[in-house]
């Protein structure tokens, strides 16, 4: 019996190589497609990886990589145990759900939007000019932001002249995640409409036309024929984004908080900042990081397995 | 078929055709220099980076070339990455220029021990007599710029003198007080008094500036400083000390009263600027160059004028106790690399920064061009103050001299004397040097290597906690019943470990 | 045939319109500023209209620059052959990605998603590129970022929207791999093609960091290195600079907006050059010719 599986798995084995033979031969013109893009993969991603074990050293420059000493989970603990974790985590959490739950279907709401004006030109200019703010420098927007919700500002100005009270809104926490999120839209929706401007494209008119005969108004058009034809672009960035769950970048962040708001503000990015660690302790910022990677991997292969089932399109 | 043939011996000759050229456009390497050279590590301040393409170029490089007959290979990083990666690498060059206490994770004991850099005493008095002969004369000096040994290790920099220590502290309209009749605040009473009375003059709150600026300058008042410090040679921090609950009461006083800029926790630059400069309000906290030069150069209004105050005190005539004075040498200095091969040449280079004729160089420059002797003073000449190309003195100063940044010599008073030209500037380093901040500022301290990372850890919870806490009770967000609760947590913070840390390397310090 | 204008087109139209308002502002505001005199913008607070007092002077500031000139060089060299490997490169890796029939793909494609989430940080990579022998050159800012992971997956995406029965059709007319990827999937790929080039060239165009890693040459760095370095010297926020007196430059303020400007319109401009082939119909144009 037992021999009798050792033999199967070698058999196995030998028709996974050759199967593996034939397809190289078969499909060598592919494969040298991808030739190139692995090389590239192979120098400048994976030659380097190596250098993640720094998470579980104590690293030193001069004693090198491999010469530093081995300290085993020990950052990742201090990182655990640190004063502000839970804090820092749940804002994390909160400022990254809110941005795909609110920053998410903004793009294509917009991209729908346009596709949907009947003026040509005025749907390109809107367009261009939609994706300036990508362009403006973080520095900038954010210095524009904070005069906009000074108590003396125009957004203040407006509430008061609807009758509102004057709140100064980067000094109060509560009002820390609308202003990060709606602020985030403002400069993004029209950078990320690009790419479902451009999957609407692939959208078949003839099934319009078809929808249009069958007596569908618009708004019907737009769920039974567009959005079933950009859904794989929708799942795909959809995806991306659940693989980005924990990483809030500081930069926008410090620019915006301030003590008064670190209570709903502080995230993991800013606080380790802050600590000044990341020039530091190399250490401690590569095991964050890859706890930080690890999670969002998780939840990237969950989100992946369950859009198979569920929706029939995935990332692989 | 033929097509693809086609592109792809077009692709080849495209491709040679770019190796060919490659050189020159900078797609491959270029040839190494000579042996013999010193190489030499050189980070350039943010003005010096952008003016500054090789030192060697500059009119200071080609002196110093000239007169020591030494040829330098000067190395300019972009970032503080490149540091690292420089370490990393394992590949130093034969001088190495950077903060040993604060950039060098571990310190200079640590750089020492990893053999990173070297110690230089038994090669000091022969290949360094001018830096030995300035140290033995200032022994103060060279307590800050040696190992806790007391083993030297760096041609430090040096501000040659007191001077140059602050450029820091309060500001407020002048024009303001002599239509109000009144007279320059020295206590916290005449503090609230001006503020009340500049409350009909500005539009906005009369006084604007930054949240840690504010506690570490009112504070000092108090006695509690937002900062580590020295007391009869025992280490204190501020912010745990009951001066620093009754300093925080009354601010949260000014802030309930309106004479405390409401949005005060998160002001930027730009809106300090424009609350300033527009009678928003009319006092704050700046600097010599960039709050006071600045400002009375961008007022627009009739008569402006700023003044500088001295650092609050609670009593008439009492001296502030703290302030925002520098060591005079803040560990910044050139060190000779492990790998280098000649270090006597390249201390022989180094040295001859702290020679009487490279003093005068690296101070003012080149005579003739940079500086003219009148009087016996070395006065800038117009090619540097008021530059025909429109550059500015700090930019042109990088071109002829080291002065206006820091660097491996010994900073001279009549530099700054000539740079702070207005006499708002100059009466401002006078006022504000006349604390008692010398007795308590701490000098670099080197903690060991796990000590500084554990402190630094330490640190960063802490100051997260204060300036939270703080924000609150200025604002009012919580009462000062909670003062307890906030003091207990920052025990639970470590603070007085870090404390001990501190102590620990002070001891260590003054036993040198 | 044009179809009557409802309630639901005026309000989109008024809609879109506002969306375009509120995203050209900040832009407008950059620009008015960088034309303005730099001591009027200090004393501003709020919104601005028109420069006050406008003048040349930031832009003069820049071009004084030495390598400014040399910058601009080094940028487009790196646009040019930096987009032009990256797109060859991914192009020809998202078309076997995006293929449903060979081995291993799968794996190679998980290997590919698994290095968004896993680096060895700088210092390897530092390392790697020396043992190339290619720092201090231009290939060290051209090469580790030559495959974006992201526009991978997003051409990938756009390839996988080619009707898999004209594939097949092709090949059963004995079309090679080859055939099929440069006659059918590359000309019906125009729109998410497009979006990758965009992504690069502006990618590209923004980069700074490698550059200031691996570069020691001034006369090498990009363009958006040298502007940073002219706005860094510039920057008055060091109040806490101590001692060390912090210069005063007069244009500080308008010089960070006339950068802002000088960095950001040629990406505006490449813009509406990319953005015909996301008129709609092209595709099917093409199926039916």
């Amino acid at each position: 019996m037992k021999r009798n599986t050792s033999v199967n798995n070698s058999l196995h084995k030998k028709c996974f190589i050759s199967r593996l033979g034939r397809d190289l031969y078969k499909n060598k013109l592919m494969y040298l497609m991808v030739l190139p893009a692995l090389l590239f993969y192979f120098i400048f991603a994976y030659k380097p990886m190596y250098g993640a074990i720094i998470a579980f050293k104590d690293y030193s420059p001069s004693l090198g990589i491999e010469g530093s000493p081995w300290v085993g989970l020990k950052h990742i603990e201090e990182f655990f145990k640190s004063f502000y974790f839970d804090r820092t985590i749940k804002n994390t959490i909160v400022i990254s759900l809110a941005s795909i739950f609110i920053g998410f279907p903004m793009p294509i709401i917009f991209a729908l939007l346009i596709n949907e004006l009947r003026n040509k030109k005025f749907a390109k200019c809107v367009q261009t000019v939609s994706y300036v703010p990508h362009f403006i420098s973080i520095v900038v927007v954010c210095g524009m932001i904070k005069q906009f919700t000074l108590d003396t500002g125009l957004i203040n100005d407006i509430i008061a002249f609807f009758g509102g009270t004057r709140v100064s809104m980067l000094n109060d926490p509560d009002y820390f995640v609308p202003i990060y999120t709606l602020s985030n839209i403002w400069q993004g929706m029209g950078w990320q409409s690009i790419i479902y401007l451009a999957a609407l494209t692939s959208v078949d008119s003839s099934l319009y036309e078809a929808a249009e005969v069958d007596g569908a108004s618009r708004l019907r058009q737009v769920f039974t024929v567009t959005l079933p034809a950009i859904a794989p672009t929708i799942v795909t960035m959809f995806l991306l984004k659940i693989g980005n769950i924990l990483n809030v970048g500081y930069e926008k962040i410090i620019l915006l908080y301030n003590p008064a708001t670190y209570e709903t503000a502080d995230v993991v990015s800013s606080y380790v900042y802050r600590q000044g660690l990341l020039e530091f302790n190399w250490s401690y910022s590569a095991a964050i990081g890859l706890f930080n990677s690890a999670i969002n991997l998780v939840l990237l292969i969950s989100a992946n397995y369950l859009s198979k089932k569920v929706a029939d399109t995935s990332l692989w | 078929m033929k097509k693809i043939k086609l592109m792809a011996i077009a692709g080849v000759l495209c491709l040679s055709l770019i190796l060919t050229s490659c050189a020159s456009l900078g797609l491959s390497k270029k040839e190494s220099k000579p042996e013999g050279t010193i190489s030499y590590w050189m980070p350039l301040s943010a003005t010096d980076k952008v003016e500054i393409k090789d030192m060697a170029k500059t009119p200071l490089g080609k002196a110093l070339k000239e007169r020591t007959g030494i040829d330098v290979e000067y190395i300019h990083p972009d970032s503080d990455e490149q540091f690292n990666l420089m370490l990393a690498s394992g590949d130093l060059p034969d001088i190495i220029q950077t903060n040993w206490v604060t950039d060098y994770p571990g310190g200079p004991e640590k750089a020492i021990q990893e053999k990173q850099i070297i110690t230089f005493d038994e090669m000091m008095e022969e290949y360094a007599p001018n830096l030995t002969k300035y140290l033995k004369e200032h022994p103060e000096i060279d307590k800050l710029v040696t190992t806790n040994d007391g083993k030297h290790y760096m041609f430090p920099f040096i501000r040659g003198d007191e001077y140059l220590l602050i450029s820091h502290g309060p500001v407020v309209r002048k024009d303001w007080l002599d239509d109000l009749g009144m007279e320059v605040p020295e206590t916290m009473d005449d503090w609230y008094n001006m503020l009340k009375a500049f409350k009909e003059k500005a539009s906005g709150a009369p006084l604007t500036t930054y949240l840690p600026l504010v506690n570490g300058i009112f504070s000092s008042a108090y006695g509690a400083p937002q900062a580590f410090f020295v007391d009869n040679g025992e280490i204190k921090y501020g912010p745990i000390l009951d001066g620093y609950k009754e300093c925080l009461m009354e601010l949260n006083r000014w802030y309930k009263e309106g004479l405390l800029d409401n949005n005060f926790m998160g002001l930027d630059s730009k809106m300090m600027d424009s609350a300033i400069l527009t009678g928003g309000s009319g006092a704050t906290v700046g600097s010599v160059g960039s709050g006071i030069g600045k400002w009375m150069a961008a007022a627009q209004e009739e008569g402006y004028e700023l003044v500088a105050a001295p650092y609050p005190v609670l009593n008439k005539g009492e001296k502030a106790m703290f302030s925002a004075r520098q060591n005079a040498a803040p560990g910044f200095g050139a060190a000779i690399s492990a790998k280098c091969k000649n270090p006597e040449i390249a201390m022989q280079f180094l040295d001859y920064f702290y020679s009487e004729e490279g003093l005068m160089l690296l101070n003012f420059g080149i005579e003739g061009e940079s500086y003219e002797m009148i009087d016996g003073y070395p006065t800038y000449t117009e090619l540097i103050t008021k530059n025909p190309n429109g550059k500015s003195m700090a930019a042109m100063l990088g071109q002829y001299a080291r002065s206006a940044t820091q660097a491996p010599f010994v900073q001279d008073r009549r530099y700054m004397e000539q740079y702070a030209s207005l006499p708002q500037q100059k009466d401002a380093i006078e006022v504000w040097g006349n604390t008692d901040a010398d007795k308590h500022i701490l000098p670099p301290l080197a903690p060991s290597a796990e000590e500084s990372s554990e402190l630094a850890k330490i640190l960063g919870d802490v100051n997260t906690h204060v300036e939270e806490y703080t924000t609150k009770f200025v604002a009012g967000q919580i009462s000062f019943d909670d003062w307890d609760k906030y003091i207990s947590q920052l025990k639970t913070l470590k603070i007085e470990r870090a404390i001990e840390i501190y102590q620990n390397a002070y001891d260590v310090y003054s036993a040198k | 045939m044009k179809k009557k204008i409802s309630v639901f087109d005026i309000i989109n139209f008024i809609i879109c319109g506002l969306i375009g308002l509120v995203c050209v502002y900040p832009f407008y505001y950059v620009v008015m500023a960088s034309f303005s005199d730099p001591s009027k913008l200090m004393g501003h607070n709020g919104v601005l209209l028109a420069p006050l007092d406008s003048t040349l002077g930031a832009y003069e500031e820049i071009f004084k620059n030495e390598l400014l000139v040399g910058s601009f060089r080094n940028t487009f060299l790196i646009l040019f052959i930096g987009v032009a490997l990256s797109m060859i490169v991914t192009t020809m890796a998202a078309y076997f990605f995006s293929r449903k029939d060979i081995m291993l793909q799968k794996p190679l494609f998980l290997l590919v998603l698994l290095t968004m989430f896993v680096s060895g940080g700088l210092v390897p990579l530092y390392l790697t590129v020396c043992d190339l022998g290619i720092d201090d050159t231009l290939w060290a800012v051209i090469l580790p970022t030559a495959v974006s992971t992201y526009n991978l997956i997003v051409l990938r995406t756009g390839f996988m929207s080619v009707p898999e029965s004209l594939i097949e059709s092709a090949k059963l007319d004995g079309a090679s791999d080859f055939t099929v990827f440069s006659k059918i999937v590359l000309p019906l790929s125009k729109a998410p093609l497009a979006v990758i080039l965009l992504y690069y060239l502006v990618e590209n165009w923004n980069s700074w960091f490698n550059a200031s890693i691996f570069l020691r040459d001034k006369s090498l760095y990009p363009l958006q290195l040298v502007l940073r370095q002219i706005l860094l010297s510039n920057n008055t926020d060091s109040m806490m600079g101590g001692a060390d007196v912090g210069d005063y430059e007069s244009f500080s303020e308008t010089l960070k907006y006339a950068i802002i400007c000088i960095s950001t319109v040629p990406m505006l401009l490449i813009y509406p050059f990319l953005q015909k082939h996301f008129a709609k119909g092209v595709m099917i144009g093409a199926v039916k010719g």
